[in-house]
């Protein structure tokens, strides 16, 4: 099982999966950031997000939590919480 | 009106090269890289071949392509995007970045919609096909035969249990881009999207002949006016986690069976050959372009493609038929396309696999047509087979071999099984006009016909 990190690596490690995902600088991103209004999200970029928070943070999250993450806020949200169910 | 059609740009990558300087010169050197199998094999299978050609390792970043492309893309398409940019480096065709977020250049000197890709692939998308199953088949048993083993008390039975939840060898996610890595179109397709290329773009599927044959479909295109440019070339790979690609050839006896020393395993036109040197996988990519539109952007010629003939021996789905008759006949059909008579031919790159029946029919073919003196050489001495890819590698070598004025050696080549003109070693050849020849299970026969360009 993965380790549980805290609010700031969490924050800065999925910075970093969007930014890549989204060719985009890490520090125009900020919790606020809407995944699809503001990066232009299309099926297959959130499909790519997904695979990439699962390597990134050694857990596999269920396809249908995707609709839970509308900004970058909430994904980070649901990764910590997501570590502490599954801890 | 009939176009010239010419050669303006190479791109490879195999066993024996990141790119197509480093390849010819191992092949100019006579170099081969054969190993073992690997280890783990075994652990499934008997194996009567004992010997392969991996490729060697790749960092695909050097091609231009992410890290997140080389996640989602199958190892064909994967090596057909590293071919096609060295292939337009080599032609001098300079792509600009077109979108950031999706990594896709376009060309601005060109006519994208006269711009055509020809790919050719033996199993496609297979090998992540093997990936998606192998994780869909054990990915639920895995957790319940460990959940088991927690309860089992008998330490004989355990141990086994155990060496049986070491060899379930399988990805931990199945792929969300499975259907698009495992279709064999991917290949053609990626390379189109890449370059925002609109014209023709298909791939090829017709065995060990499909490089060549997508080549030459390219070659019509661009002849008849219908484009003026093509990406063309074929690409393969073939491992899986469980050697059963390897299997499938192992076990209709297909493959070389001198397993003492790897580098002479693949001995094509030698008395003593066993069959063909199985290689990981590879590919190339030509661009080839209409004669004046080359002309006009001074683009440097490594030939001209003046011929293609294909024929089917509607024989049996993997055995040639021995009487050579389609073959024959689809050699005449190339030289009439291409003007030429058997008496210009200089070089014949063949499609010498190392296995009995394939060399005993083409060495025969090449004796009662061809001149005597006519240079033969096998790049699959050399490289091994790979397959769908190996028609459009050995056009490279063509291609190379005419510009260069010399080629290769036919490697491992002590008691040859006909008394003809192989290559025995590097020296400089006359090579004007040369045919590259591919043979394929399913009865498939193509051959291209190349010239200098004057």
């Amino acid at each position: 099982m993965a380790e549980m990190i805290g609010f700031d690596e969490v924050f800065t490690k999925v910075k970093e999966v969007i930014a890549e995902v989204f060719s985009t600088d890490e520090k125009e991103l900020s919790l606020e950031t809407r995944i699809v209004d503001d990066l232009g999200a299309e099926s297959l970029d959130i499909v790519t997000m997904l695979m990439e928070f699962e390597d990134a943070f050694d857990r596999q999250i269920p396809d249908e939590d995707v609709e839970k993450l509308l900004t970058i806020g909430d994904a980070v949200n649901y990764i910590l919480n997501f570590q502490k169910e599954t801890s | 009106m009939k176009k010239r059609v010419v050669v303006t740009g190479l791109g490879t990558f195999n066993a024996l090269g990141h790119n197509v300087e480093e390849f010819w010169s191992n092949c100019l050197a006579g170099k081969t890289r054969a190993s073992r199998i690997p280890d783990h094999w075994p652990l499934y299978s008997d194996f009567r071949s004992q010997v392969w050609s991996p490729l060697p390792d790749v960092d695909y970043s050097k091609y231009g392509i992410t890290r997140l492309e080389s996640k989602q893309m199958d190892p064909t398409s994967l090596i057909a995007l590293a071919c096609a940019f060295q292939a337009l480096d080599s032609a001098g065709l300079e792509y600009t970045l077109q979108n950031k977020r999706r990594n896709t250049f376009s060309i601005p000197s060109v006519d994208s919609a006269k711009f055509g890709v020809y790919m050719g692939t033996g199993v496609g998308g297979l090998s992540s096909f093997a990936s998606c199953f192998s994780h869909q088949m054990l990915n639920r048993q895995q957790d319940s035969l460990t959940r088991t083993l927690a309860d089992m008390k008998e330490p004989h039975a355990a141990e086994s249990v155990r060496e049986v939840l070491e060899r379930m060898r399988y990805p931990r996610r199945f792929n969300p881009f499975g259907v698009s890595m495992t279709m064999p179109n991917a290949c053609s397709g990626n390379v189109g999207i890449k370059f925002g290329l609109r014209g023709n773009n298909l791939t090829f599927c017709s065995a060990c002949a499909s490089g060549t044959v997508a080549t030459g479909y390219g070659f019509k295109a661009v002849k008849s006016g219908e484009i003026e440019l093509a990406l063309v070339g074929g690409v393969e790979y073939l491992y899986d986690d469980y050697g059963s690609v390897f299997l499938g050839f192992d076990t209709v006896k297909a493959l070389t069976t001198d397993n003492q020393e790897p580098d002479k395993a693949s001995r094509p036109f030698d008395k003593n050959r066993t069959g063909f040197l199985f290689s990981q996988g590879g590919g190339a990519v030509l661009v080839i372009e209409e004669l004046e539109h080359a002309k006009s952007r001074d683009a440097e010629i490594f030939g001209e493609i003046i011929g293609y003939g294909e024929s089917s021996d509607g024989y049996n789905i993997m055995m040639m038929d021995k009487s050579g008759v389609d073959i024959n006949r689809m050699i005449h059909q190339a030289m009439e396309d291409a003007g030429i008579s058997e008496a210009d031919v200089d070089y014949i790159n063949a499609h010498g696999t190392g296995t009995p029946l394939n060399d005993e029919t083409e060495s025969q073919l090449i004796e009662s047509i061809f001149r005597k003196d006519v240079l033969i050489n096998s790049t699959k001495s050399l490289l091994g087979h790979t397959l769908g890819a190996s028609g459009a590698i050995e056009a490279v070598v063509t291609a190379l071999s005419i510009k260069n004025k010399t080629t290769h050696i036919c490697k491992n080549l002590d008691d040859p099984i006909k008394d003809l003109n192989f290559v025995k070693k590097v020296d400089a050849y006359p090579i004007k006009t040369a045919i590259s020849q591919s043979f394929g299970f399913g009865g498939h026969n193509a051959v291209l016909v190349m010239r200098e360009y004057q």
